[in-house]
């Protein structure tokens, strides 16, 4: 049984990011396990996070980021613990951002982040960062695409996720997200596992390994990969 | 100084718009031009009594086309971007093209369609007496970031001597009113179509725009459109002015405050929305409601949102839709379920956007396609047919019901032969792609 928390389901939500449960349910079942997906929001209690195999958060409006900062704070020791029992995480858009140390956010923002990760967030209200990305991994060959859509300047952090090769729009570094352990973060919005065959495969193989089995079964998703595809082909031809 | 300014400006500008026009070039060229030597012309320039500014997401084309042709009808004059430039640049085109060379505008109304990112840069210059702010939606987020995010840039383009005309009925446009004193409120009663809980893929009515509170609704209209409250601070739907008091979508009518009933040449809830705001600002623009009710009965738009078509064996309806608007899909797939199992559906997505360029498609996850499960048939087509096919795949649909065609022809060619009652919904980037292969009839 892979036990799966969708966390602020119902507020980090910005744009199409359901995809990502609805991918992990679906892929993770056809790797012949059982899963379970949990939702909690704002006000629920985060106090079994370590009893999750995985737990994915999304991106937010700032105000919405903000109120889910302040809730998930309350469980500093509790995320702690998950993170260091190796369990996964995939936090995308600026829900990554909590994990930070500064902020000096937009709105009611809090100024300390959860602090897990030495990096410090600026955010500003005058300019919207938008872009179709590609982007690179030390993880693996391929490459990989998606969307920033953000208002924050983060200060650069040792291990990145992405390094951005290719873009159309506008973004203010080179750099994105992080990997730490099984921690995924990444500015990307939307859902990126499904955008994303190559990184899929990589994220659904941690999720196993975590679980102890080995064997990782090759499934083809053709209509998955032809969209994505397409994207690096699109991408490419204006980049 | 100023009034030879002033004749320059409206000389140079409507001498451009003359030759653009016969170049076939845009209507936001000339007023680029003369912003470029006249920057502040706009603060210059005699403009009539009333103005009427109409924002938001969805539905500002189609809601300024009806109010003009309501205005006009009734006898009065009335200028307006019927062309859809409505960035500043447009604005000024349209307003100096109108003005005599003393610079005082000939029209008794100018009516104006405003870009909710651009309007803080034209309302610098001049405000409108009426401000209609329609709906705030995921709308276009590779430009517009997402709809707090424009809630703010719109902030910026309100002013205190302003009347806000606002739709009650979305709690993020309706908090532009919050403790304000010049706003009016249109929106729709409880209604037969509602439901009381929220079945779409997201809820962006969940929390208080106000205070981040959980939110609830005593009824929804659609996605987070109805009648809602927080659940800790005092912020809930306001009364409103003008109110939808009937909707039969069935028989093709709607009654506004239980006395104007008015056909409708095409039934879906937002057209509802489009024409009670039409009405609103109508009656504020001093038309006799009934006229209003009259003029707006059975009015079919031009702007082309609706097209019915002919092609081989086959007719159907194409719904232009909204391209990375998820809320304009749902809308689109109501009008097309309402006799599921006898109709083919076709959704193209090529390009993405006509005016920029972007491969995003998260969107397609926040549209509520499981709701075609029932069709007959559905026909992906365009580049994208394979980000649609995926989403389809999340679907409860049946795979045998889906084929797909990056080839539009080869596509329309398939559902030639079909007989089957069609829908088609695209964008406007797209819907002349299908377009060119079809044969249009008049609505």
């Amino acid at each position: 049984m892979i036990k799966v928390l969708y966390l602020y389901h119902d507020i980090m939500n910005l744009y199409g990011d359901n995809g990502n449960i609805r991918f992990l349910e679906k892929a993770l079942k056809d790797q012949g396990q059982e899963v379970e997906i949990t939702r909690k929001t704002v006000g629920d209690k985060l106090d079994d996070l370590n009893e999750y195999d995985v737990i994915y958060c999304g991106p937010g409006m700032e105000s919405n980021r903000n109120v889910c900062l302040k809730h998930l704070s309350q469980y500093k020791k509790e995320l702690l613990e998950a993170y260091n029992n190796d369990k996964v995480f995939l936090f995308t858009g600026n829900s990554y951002e909590m994990f930070g140390s500064d902020l000096k956010g937009l709105y009611d923002c809090p100024d300390k982040g959860i602090g897990f990760f030495d990096f410090n967030v600026t955010e500003q209200s005058e300019k919207r960062y938008t872009a179709d990305v590609i982007v690179t991994t030390d993880l693996f060959s391929e490459k990989c695409v998606g969307f920033i859509n953000k208002c924050s300047k983060l200060s650069d952090y040792k291990s990145p996720l992405f390094r951005i090769v290719g873009k159309v729009g506008n973004t203010n570094s080179e750099c994105d997200g992080i990997h730490e352990r099984n921690f995924f973060g990444t500015q990307l919005i939307g859902p990126v596992l499904i955008k994303n065959p190559y990184f899929a495969r990589y994220f659904i193989k941690t999720i196993l390994k975590t679980k102890e089995i080995e064997d990782y079964k090759e499934v083809e998703y053709p209509n998955i990969m032809k969209g994505y595809e397409t994207t690096i082909n699109e991408l490419s031809k204006d980049i | 100084m100023k009034k030879l300014r002033v004749f320059f400006a409206v000389l140079i500008c409507k001498t451009i718009r003359f030759m653009a026009k016969l170049l076939g070039r845009g209507s936001s060229l000339p007023g680029a031009i003369t912003l470029k030597l006249f920057p502040s012309i706009l603060s210059d320039i005699k403009l009539p009594e009333t103005i009427i500014a109409v924002t938001g997401s969805n539905g500002k084309t189609s809601t300024v086309e009806m109010i003009a042709n309501v205005i006009e009808k009734s006898g009065k004059t009335v200028a307006y971007n019927k062309e859809g430039s409505n960035q500043i640049e447009g604005v000024t085109t349209l307003i100096l093209s109108d003005c005599t060379l003393s610079g005082k505008m000939r029209s008794e109304i100018l009516l104006l369609e405003s870009d909710e990112r651009y309007a803080r840069h034209t309302f610098k210059y001049f405000h409108p007496t009426y401000y209609v702010i329609t709906n705030l939606y995921r709308d276009q987020l590779t430009r517009n970031g997402h709809p707090e995010w424009v809630y703010n840039v719109i902030s910026e383009s309100i002013y205190d001597d302003m009347t806000l005309v606002l739709n009650a009925d979305d709690p993020l446009v309706s908090r532009f009113g919050y403790k304000r004193d010049k706003v009016r409120y249109f929106g729709a009663n409880h209604l037969d179509s509602d439901t009381t809980v929220n079945d779409s893929i997201y809820n962006d009515g969940a929390y208080c725009p106000v205070c981040k509170q959980p939110m609830k609704y005593d009824y929804y209209h659609y996605n987070h459109i109805g009648s809602y409250h927080c659940t800790s601070c005092d912020y809930k739907r306001p009364e409103t002015d003008w109110s939808l008091t009937e909707a039969n979508l069935e028989k093709g009518y709607i009654t506004i405050d239980d006395k104007y009933k008015i056909e409708l040449s095409f039934t879906s809830i937002y057209h509802c929305y489009n024409t009670l705001a039409a009405f609103a600002a109508c009656d504020l623009a001093g038309v006799d409601r009934n006229i209003i009710a009259e003029e707006l009965s059975n009015y079919s738009l031009h702007s082309g949102r609706i097209q019915k078509f002919v092609i081989g064996n086959t007719r159907g309806t194409l719904l232009a839709s909204k391209h990375e608007n998820s809320i304009s899909y749902d809308r689109s797939i109501d009008v097309a379920i309402k006799d599921a199992e006898n109709v083919n559906v076709m959704i193209i997505v090529d390009a993405v956007s006509r005016k920029y360029f972007t491969s995003e498609t998260s969107w397609l996850w926040d549209i509520d396609f499981e709701k075609l499960k029932n069709v007959n048939e559905i026909v992906l087509a365009g580049r994208y047919c394979y980000d649609l096919a995926a989403r389809f795949e999340f679907t409860e649909t049946d795979n045998n019901k889906i084929k797909l065609f990056v080839s539009i022809p080869e596509a329309v060619d398939y559902l030639k032969q079909s007989g089957k009652y069609l829908y088609v919904i695209t964008c406007f980037s797209d819907m002349n792609k299908f377009l060119t292969l079809a044969d249009k009839l008049e609505v």
